[in-house]
């Protein structure tokens, strides 16, 4: 894609261009404008896909195997770890990650900082789409997946906390369908939809904030019934929810800077200005809100640690593992992100970002899968589960690039620039630097 | 159904005492203080009676029709028998229940010990089940409802006692496997579960509760050398139906004995509570907040035509 | 302490015949062998070899407790039942029920709860209990089958039909042990 763009294509990025008036057609538009012949010819040419093809040729007869042959084919099948990979890392790690859409969603639309809009629709479809991948992956860990609705229509267990989780992600999953329902609209050239959904932005992202606090807190509390099973270190009785909502803000907020820094440096093509130009100056703003989320949370965790006087646990492996989690996911992201935001390194605020992202992924699996059972015995995931969660974590990176090749979520579909810019406000920017910033790559 | 079938059991009950005077038969079921299930039934399972013969799987099996295990119920050998990962044999989905030995140091006679599930008077199962697919009955059962279960598996990542079994052979109908206290077959129809009618040492003993409360501590009273003082189960996560007497102590015979004396729901309550909260406060909060940010900014344009208003935070 | 407890009841159902002699333990009036038929559902009745089971113990009350005339062997029993006389009749199951859990009994014991006697074991506990703890002590055989043989149900109820390569070695060839 990066070679045709060089050699002068333009992907397609709003209405045909005055000379024929008439519309794409869909067909199109899925192509990005290309002929069928281009548009093959660059998906075989890039070596990703092929990386792809490869884990689903493998994993996809496998995904197919548990649902044929059932849970026991690709699991322990242990009676004492219910949960595996799938949950461990397809809910508890996906969900927070995916905070990011209701971040974003409040700086913009409550907080009124329209300067983070370029980078608002990624946030959003990187909550939505995290939040899809999280229950695809829980259909994958259902004993009978076909149930997944009877929590809302069949039978309720409102005392619970899953019941609540439940609902909230799915009511949570319809509202960043609408969020993100406006770029599609643009992308289909229907702007009456976009228009309605503009109107009720303030409601939907209300509802987000809501929700996402709730939710975030209710899988951190799901552990609150199990007091015994995970370790002291990682388990609170009384902030347990707190962690795991606390965690949420610099682990969504780092998902976008990790997740833009990658579209960056492998999609440039499809960003316009606005986006690459503002990104730099945006992540050191990200970044701020994710160290001052990481220091309260630092903060949080500490209060726990002498609320329940777990400080001798420090001195055991599991305390080993705890450090280390701590240190590499929490203190020095800190320490990178004080240095990075004082002397405007975005190169290094990034790579605390990866950081905070891999100790939140830590964070999750020792919780749900590596301290669980901490006096029983330590299990690790069947080949199976490794294989499935690869390979749904595959489709998920095949799902979300190929939705930022066409939706206008990194770049301003051109028939709105105009509305837009009075909203926007790009301070002194230079010449959009397309071949600039292809220069670097080599495809 | 619940209702009708613990009439029955009290009908029976009264059918029994007719013999007796009027007073001592109401006594009987008559609710000492009003909290938890006071008519509930339970078992008191007494280790230093156990001999491990396995008579009771064996009748739990039969009674519930459940997959041949793999080894007869005469091979003792599977006592013993550890895992791959060195965990005792645990309920799985052919058995609701199971024996194992425990070698107590110092000590050259083994202690056996039953696992089923406890049938707690605040289930976790319960309560963490977001389909509501568990009930605790008025005869102190723990039931579970396979025709709503999803599949999540919350509740054996939430049962304390590790009970809860999942049948993740079967690919279409994959179902929570767990004692039920017989509660269909057996102890509506006023008759005891089919494993402490088979015990050959009578080692359970099936009454109500608080009946089997006072066996206990009258044993322990009677016998104190013989016995550890302590009853698990009588405050254990909240109480729960079956509870044990053992002559050492409970930890060396693979009991939990760091459980919290609360229901584990008491963990819970404190986000519960929130819930609400956040649910009323939260948009009336955020929208200040937009409204605010709204008002600075109709301000900061009224004022000038500064374009750095962006960066005035 | 335990072998005392254990030591409660042996024989008994079958016996209301038995109640004359049983007075002085007059060997002569006493049945040589008695028929056990309790667990006939899974089990074949157990001939019950009585007049050995007297020869080697020192008292009839070391399985009648006070009933059978003798003195009790615990002094707890002695503090009420200090009479010699023979009960009538001596048959366990006068006291042990068949069928200790079934809702009759287990109202009545709840009714009677201020009754000394309350945690009184059914008939078959009665017997184990009583059995066993002897032959424990005694290092007589322990084993389900050294004293039931297993009918066709029973056997169907243990699944003995499956493969069993370690069984005979763990339960030294005769069936539970243990």
């Amino acid at each position: 894609m990066k070679r045709l763009v060089k050699n002068g294509t333009t992907p397609l990025d709003g209405p045909r261009p005055a000379p024929d008036k008439q519309p794409w057609t869909f067909k199109e538009k899925l192509l990005l404008g290309l002929s069928l012949r281009d548009y093959l010819s660059q998906a075989f040419r890039n070596p990703l896909n092929w990386v792809a093809a490869v884990i689903l040729v493998v994993g996809l007869p496998v995904i197919v195997s548990r649902f044929i042959f059932g849970l026991g084919y690709v699991t322990h099948a242990s009676n004492d770890y219910p949960w595996g990979l799938f949950l461990g890392f397809g809910l508890f790690c996906m969900v927070p990650l995916s905070a990011s859409g209701f971040l974003l969603g409040t700086t913009v639309e409550v907080f009124g900082r329209h300067d983070y809009e370029s980078i608002e629709r990624l946030a959003l479809l990187n909550g939505l789409l995290g939040y899809l991948f999280a229950v695809v992956y829980l259909l994958a860990d259902l004993g009978q997946p076909w149930r997944l609705p009877y929590p809302m229509v069949v039978s309720w267990g409102p005392a619970a906390v899953l019941f609540l989780v439940g609902w909230h992600v799915a009511t949570y999953l319809s509202v960043q369908m609408a969020e993100v329902s406006a770029s599609f609209f643009e992308w289909v050239g229907w702007l009456a939809g976009k228009r309605f959904i503009r109107r009720i932005a303030l409601g939907l992202t209300t509802a987000g904030i809501i929700l996402s606090t709730l939710h975030q807190g209710a899988l951190g509390a799901l552990f609150t019934y199990a007091p015994g099973k995970v370790h002291p270190l990682w388990y609170s009785d009384e902030f347990q929810w707190v962690f795991f909502f606390c965690s949420s803000i610099p682990a969504g907020l780092c998902m976008v800077i990790v997740v833009s820094t990658i579209i960056k440096r492998t999609m440039g093509w499809r960003c316009d200005s606005n986006f690459l130009d503002n990104l730099d100056r945006l992540t050191i703003g990200l970044a701020k809100g994710a160290s001052m989320g990481l220091v309260t949370y630092f903060t949080i965790k500490l209060i726990g640690l002498a609320h329940d006087n777990e400080w001798a646990y420090l001195a055991t492996s599991w305390g080993g593992l705890y450090g280390m989690e701590m240190l590499m996911g929490v203190v020095v992201p800190i320490v990178l992100f004080a240095y990075s935001i004082r002397h405007n390194k975005v190169g290094l605020a990034r790579f605390a970002a990866l950081l905070t992202v891999l100790g939140i992924v830590l964070n999750r699996l020792n919780t749900a899968l590596f301290t669980f059972n901490w006096n029983l015995y330590q299990e690790l995931p069947h080949i199976g589960e490794i294989i499935i969660v690869v390979s749904i974590f595959t489709i998920y990176l095949l799902v979300y690039r190929f939705l930022l090749y066409r939706l206008p979520i990194l770049y301003t579909w051109k028939e709105e620039t105009v509305v837009e810019e009075a909203v926007v406000v790009i301070p002194s920017a230079e010449k959009p630097s397309e071949t600039q910033s292809l220069g670097e790559v080599s495809a | 159904m619940g209702k009708i079938s613990r009439r029955k059991f009290l009908a029976a009950g009264v059918a029994g005492a007719v013999a007796g005077s009027i007073g001592g038969a109401r006594s009987a079921w008559a609710a000492p203080k009003l909290q938890g299930y006071p008519d509930g039934m339970g078992v008191l399972v007494d280790l230093t009676r156990c001999i491990g013969c396995r008579t009771c799987e064996a009748a739990c099996n039969a009674e519930h029709n459940l997959p041949a295990p793999q080894e007869p119920f005469d091979d003792l050998s599977v006592l013993e028998k550890e895992s791959h990962n060195g965990a005792k044999r645990r309920t799985d989905e052919s058995a609701y229940t199971v024996v194992n030995r425990y070698e107590i140091p110092g000590s050259d006679t083994p202690v056996f010990r039953k696992m089923q599930c406890n049938h707690c008077n605040e289930p976790s199962c319960l309560t963490s089940c977001f389909v509501n697919a568990y009930t605790k009955t008025g005869e102190g059962a723990v039931i579970y409802d396979p025709e709503v279960c999803v599949g999540c598996r919350m509740c054996m990542v939430a049962c304390p006692f590790y009970v809860p079994a999942y049948s993740y052979s079967s690919a279409l109908n994959p179902l929570i496997v767990k004692c039920n206290f017989c509660y269909d077959n057996r102890l509506v129809h006023g008759q005891p579960p089919a494993c402490v009618e088979a015990c050959p040492q009578e080692a359970m003993v099936f009454g109500h509760r608080e009946q089997l409360l006072a066996i206990g501590r009258e044993r322990i009273r009677y016998q104190p050398d013989k016995y550890v003082d302590h009853i698990y189960g009588e405050k254990e996560v909240g109480g729960t139906a079956w509870m044990y007497l053992s002559g050492v102590p409970f930890e060396q015979v693979g009991f939990d004995t760091t459980l919290q004396k609360e229901p584990i729901i008491s963990n819970v309550k404190g986000f519960l509570g929130m819930v609400p909260m956040v649910l009323a406060i939260w948009p009336a909060l955020f929208t200040g907040f937009h409204m605010l940010a709204k008002k600075r900014e109709r301000n900061a344009a009224a004022d000038c035509q500064d374009d750095k208003k962006g960066e005035s935070r | 302490m335990q072998a005392r407890l254990k030591r409660r009841t042996e024989i008994l159902a079958f016996l209301a015949f038995f109640s004359l002699w049983a007075v002085h333990c007059t060997a002569a009036d006493l049945p040589d062998t008695v028929e056990i038929d309790g667990l006939a559902k899974y089990y074949y009745a157990v001939d019950f070899d009585h007049s050995m089971h007297i020869d080697i113990v020192e008292s009839c009350a070391a399985c009648h407790h006070h009933t059978a005339g003798t003195p009790a062997v615990d002094e707890k029993c002695t503090m009420c039942h200090d009479r010699t006389e023979a009960s009538s009749p001596v048959a366990c199951q006068r006291c042990h029920a068949p069928d200790p859990f079934s809702a009759e009994q287990v109202y009545s014991r709840e009714r009677e709860s201020r009754r000394y006697h309350v945690d009184k074991p059914g008939l078959k506990g009665a017997y184990h209990r009583s059995c066993l703890g002897c032959h424990i002590s005694e290092g007589a055989p322990i084993g389900c089958q050294d004293c039931h043989e297993r009918n066709q149900l029973g056997d169907s109820l243990f699944k003995a039909s499956l493969e069993t390569p370690n069984a005979k070695v763990a339960a030294g060839g005769g069936g539970g042990t243990h």
